[in-house]
């Protein structure tokens, strides 16, 4: 819905310009005319029919300037048209012999972009709204898919889960450009605001080659609003009872004929101290976040596109014991943890499509990064600092009309420094590489996309990455999706396994190889899938039903033994390791401007600690997820009211063995089954602006005693890490999004 | 033996009886043509017929067909025509006032695009 409303404004805002394409539709260059055919924007629904004369008219849609048309009988044309261009020749020609084209409801723009087959699932801003969402980690509350746990007890920090494997496994995207990576592989989803998001979209499995060889549970892509945002300016601000205080700011400015530039502004910060649980440590942590980030896009006259953007941030966040203040003589004193991370991102990505050339275009993707993170855990000191570079040039074509392929090459560059207390793990990664995808669609009823890609890493050599997709329509409501792909990932040990250091827990690192990154192997991985998928009428409405299953089974992992109190040992796996996931969803509308989902989610993942096969720790073995969203009519001015309720319950996961421990320091082996339930009533005065308020953990479920030994830091045994719950209870908030020149 | 057909009999005729008025009140779907031409008018189209009686409603844009879904016995195909036409949308059966079409918005002006019913 949000979908179309953007869209009707895209059409609104066409309408305002006035600016107006017409031409004829014919048979060839001087053939005879033909009437009925879909004129249209590629990526747009905007379109128009030619009448008996092959007179067409059409409205400009800013941003769009791919013309495309459709008619039975004839091969799809397509045409770029420069925005002064005021009339326009159609002639379609070579009558094809196969079944006719069929018009698909979802457009594909015409550059390197997620492939269908590979999209399990996205989530637009209606989506979005629907929760808080402060960051990114928190946009998957409403989503069944991916669960977003705490690290620890102490610093909040959040990372999320995927096929109940770590959050590192899943690569995760910034409009298409690997972000979430390395030192910032758990914090980094924080530093995308929840309201700068477009769109997430979420590919369960291998995913696509052309991003690289790193993911193995899955892909996320996350999309900012952009220039395609209907409005001029967007305000968000969010008040909640934790003491989190939140804007949002973004500004969109067309600049000239081609450029449009927008600003992204963000501030948060906590500075209330609270300990709901009487643990004497603080609930979440008190901190200061701000991100500014400014983007450029280019549409050229000639099919050139560019986007630039460049983006700073600065986190500030002191966690600990109750008093603990890094800044007083006698606080710093208390068991403490205080980080600073700075980061600036640079990204460019240019293309071409190539016009009077079907689907021929070019394009670069280039990313520099840089991030630096300091801090102090108790006693431990860490400093590290990534500078990355990542080029990849794509080449995407159409062979035939059924087979189309992107080549191309890449680089990337990762430079670590790394210093955890007097121990040093310094390491650059560079790796070039080429890959080919290939999409083949036959008919609208089987579509196989088949990539392979190769890289040389300069501390584990040669890495062939293969990964197949394939969707087959059994039915026009019914789907078949099967994937298949190998993933590969170098440890990173500190930061992939941050949460440790919040506790005295000692590190032990098993090295086999002195040359390679902490000594350690390169994790290997293949994951299979598959997704059976069905739409159908239910209370007069659609509905859908989708089941799935993954495997995901390792040849090579890095272990994180967590399994002997006070020490975590990190060695490479002897033996096996695997992940089984299996969900199914069912989405209905019982009542009108109702949307009800419900799902259910059991998984097995198992990894060889020593010589024991055990079920990974933390991880629920069954989960239950429902959410209901309800939309009163919206008035004349789209004024409505919109309610959203979500529960999940997770049932008992697997502790870490603390068996070794004296009585008073030890846990049940198993964690309390619990219900998490959040709500949230938004009022819409109008589609320009809305208010909402809603509560988190209704149930107000917290877990009593996350930290062993919390009454004293001292004791080799306090250990945070062990967290497998909310730490903090019921909550309130109220926020308010504000559109501003929105076109209605 | 003969009760037991009787019985049968008569759970039949009553069974027959109630499905007969049960069809008149389970809801029907019908599909018609209504003018329109963009994202705009499908959403004015969709929301115009959201009203109570009315289950579902799709308008296809490149078909220009509204699929509906009533409840006879709340409203009639009749009033939903009329609603339509209120909005200034032309509808198979029936055209709207040309007050009401000049109400729409510029770009939802259909009449002016081509006709293709």
């Amino acid at each position: 819905m949000r979908a179309l409303i953007t869209l009707a404004a895209l059409l609104l805002a066409a309408c305002v310009q006035a600016q107006q394409l017409t031409g004829y539709v014919r048979a060839s260059a001087l053939g005879e005319p033909l009437e009925q055919a879909q004129v249209f924007w590629k990526g747009t629904a905007v379109g128009s029919t030619s009448r008996a004369d092959g007179y067409f008219e059409l409205q400009r849609v800013p941003g769009y300037d791919t013309l495309a048309c459709r008619l039975a009988g004839y091969r799809e044309w397509q045409l770029f048209i420069a925005t002064d261009q005021q009339e326009v020749i159609i002639s379609l020609d070579q009558p094809m012999d196969g079944p006719e084209v069929v018009i698909e409801g979802e457009q594909r723009a015409q550059e390197l972009n997620l492939l269908d087959a590979q999209r399990f699932q996205t989530l637009n801003e209606k989506e979005l709204c629907k929760a808080a969402c402060c960051s990114l980690s928190e946009s998957f509350e409403t989503n069944a898919s991916v669960d977003a746990s705490y690290t620890d007890a102490i610093t909040g920090t959040r990372q999320i889960k995927m096929l109940g494997l770590d959050g590192k496994y899943t690569q995760v995207m910034f409009d298409n450009i690997p972000a979430v990576r390395g030192l910032a592989t758990i914090y980094g989803l924080g530093y995308l605001p929840g309201p700068w998001i477009r769109e997430i979209a979420i590919t369960k499995g291998a995913g696509s080659v052309v991003a690289g060889y790193e993911s193995i549970t899955g892909q996320i892509n996350v999309a900012h609003k952009s220039s395609e945002m209907k409005e001029r300016v967007f305000v968000n601000a969010y008040a909640g009872s934790q003491g989190r205080m939140e804007f949002n700011g973004i500004f969109r400015q067309p600049i000239g004929e081609r450029w449009h530039s927008t600003w992204f502004t963000h501030a948060s910060s906590i500075q209330r101290r609270m300990d709901m649980n009487g643990d004497g440590f603080l609930d979440n942590p008190l901190f200061f976040n701000s991100i500014v980030r400014n983007e450029w896009k280019y549409t050229g006259a000639r099919g050139l596109r560019g986007e630039y953007a460049a983006t700073y941030s600065n986190h500030e966040s002191t966690s600990g014991q109750f008093n603990f203040d890094p800044q007083d003589d006698v606080r710093s004193r208390l068991w403490g943890v205080n980080t600073n991370t700075q980061r600036a991102d640079f990204s460019a990505k240019t293309g071409y499509v190539f016009p009077d050339q079907d689907g021929k275009s070019v394009g670069s993707q280039v990313n520099v990064n840089w991030h630096r993170q300091t801090g102090l855990f108790g006693d431990r000191r860490y400093d590290g600092e990534q500078v990355s570079v990542r080029v990849n040039l794509l080449y995407a074509a159409e062979i035939t009309e059924e087979l189309k392929f992107i080549s191309g090459l890449s680089y990337n560059r990762d430079d670590y420094q790394e210093q955890l207390d007097t121990v040093n793990f310094d390491r650059m990664e560079s790796v070039p590489g080429v890959f080919s995808e290939f999409t083949w669609n036959r008919g609208t009823r089987l579509s196989v996309i088949a990539g392979i890609r190769g890289d040389l890493h300069n501390y584990y050599g040669g890495l062939l990455t293969p990964r197949l997709h394939a969707r087959w329509s059994i039915t026009d409501r019914t789907s078949l999706k099967v994937s298949a792909g190998m993933g590969y990932r170098t440890p990173n040990v500190v930061m992939d396994h941050v949460g440790m250091l919040a506790g005295n827990r000692q590190i032990r690192i098993e090295e086999s190889g002195a040359e390679w990154p902490f000594g350690l192997s390169m994790e290997r991985s293949t994951t299979l899938g598959i997704v059976l998928g069905s739409k159908f009428k239910l209370f007069y409405r659609d509905a859908s039903f989708t089941v799935d299953f993954y495997r995901t089974q390792f040849s090579e992992q890095i272990v994180a033994d967590w399994e002997t109190p006070t020490v975590v040992r990190f060695y490479n796996l002897n033996g096996e390791s695997w992940s089984n996931a299996a969900q199914v969803e069912l989405q209905s509308s019982p009542v009108k401007r109702m949307e009800w989902r419900i799902a259910y989610r059991w998984l097995d993942a198992r990894t060889t600690y020593d010589d024991r096969l055990l079920m990974r720790p933390l991880v629920a073995q069954h989960r239950f997820f429902t959410n209901v969203g309800y939309e009163t009519r919206a008035s004349e001015r789209g004024a409505k009211w919109a309610f959203d309720f979500t529960a999940r319950w997770l049932g008992r996961q697997r502790l870490p063995s603390t068996f070794a421990n004296p009585d008073a320091f030890r846990l049940h082996p198993w964690s309390d089954s619990f219900w998490i339930i959040n709500a949230q009533v938004a009022y819409h005065f109008s589609k320009k602006l809305e208010l909402y308020a809603g509560g988190e953990n209704l149930g107000n479920f917290m877990v009593m005693d996350p930290i062993i030994g919390a009454e004293n830091p001292d004791n080799p045994l306090f250990d945070a890490s062990l967290v497998w719950g909310p730490v903090f209870g019921r909550m309130g908030y109220v926020g308010l999004r504000w559109r501003i020149g929105a076109e209605d | 033996m003969k009760n037991i057909v009787f019985l049968l009999l008569i759970w039949a005729g009553v069974f027959s009886v109630t499905a007969a008025q049960a069809q008149d009140k389970r809801p029907v779907t019908i599909t018609f043509w209504v003018g329109g031409v963009c994202e705009m008018c499908k959403e004015r189209i969709e929301h115009t017929v959201d009203v109570p009686g009315v289950k579902s409603a799709d308008y296809n844009l490149s078909s220009h067909e509204l699929t509906i879904t009533y409840s006879p016995k709340k409203i009639s195909e009749k009033e939903i025509h009329a609603l339509l036409n209120k909005a200034g949308h032309d509808t198979s059966a029936s055209m709207a006032t040309d007050e009401a079409y000049g109400l729409i918005h510029g770009c939802c002006k259909y009449r002016e695009h081509e006709h293709n019913h």
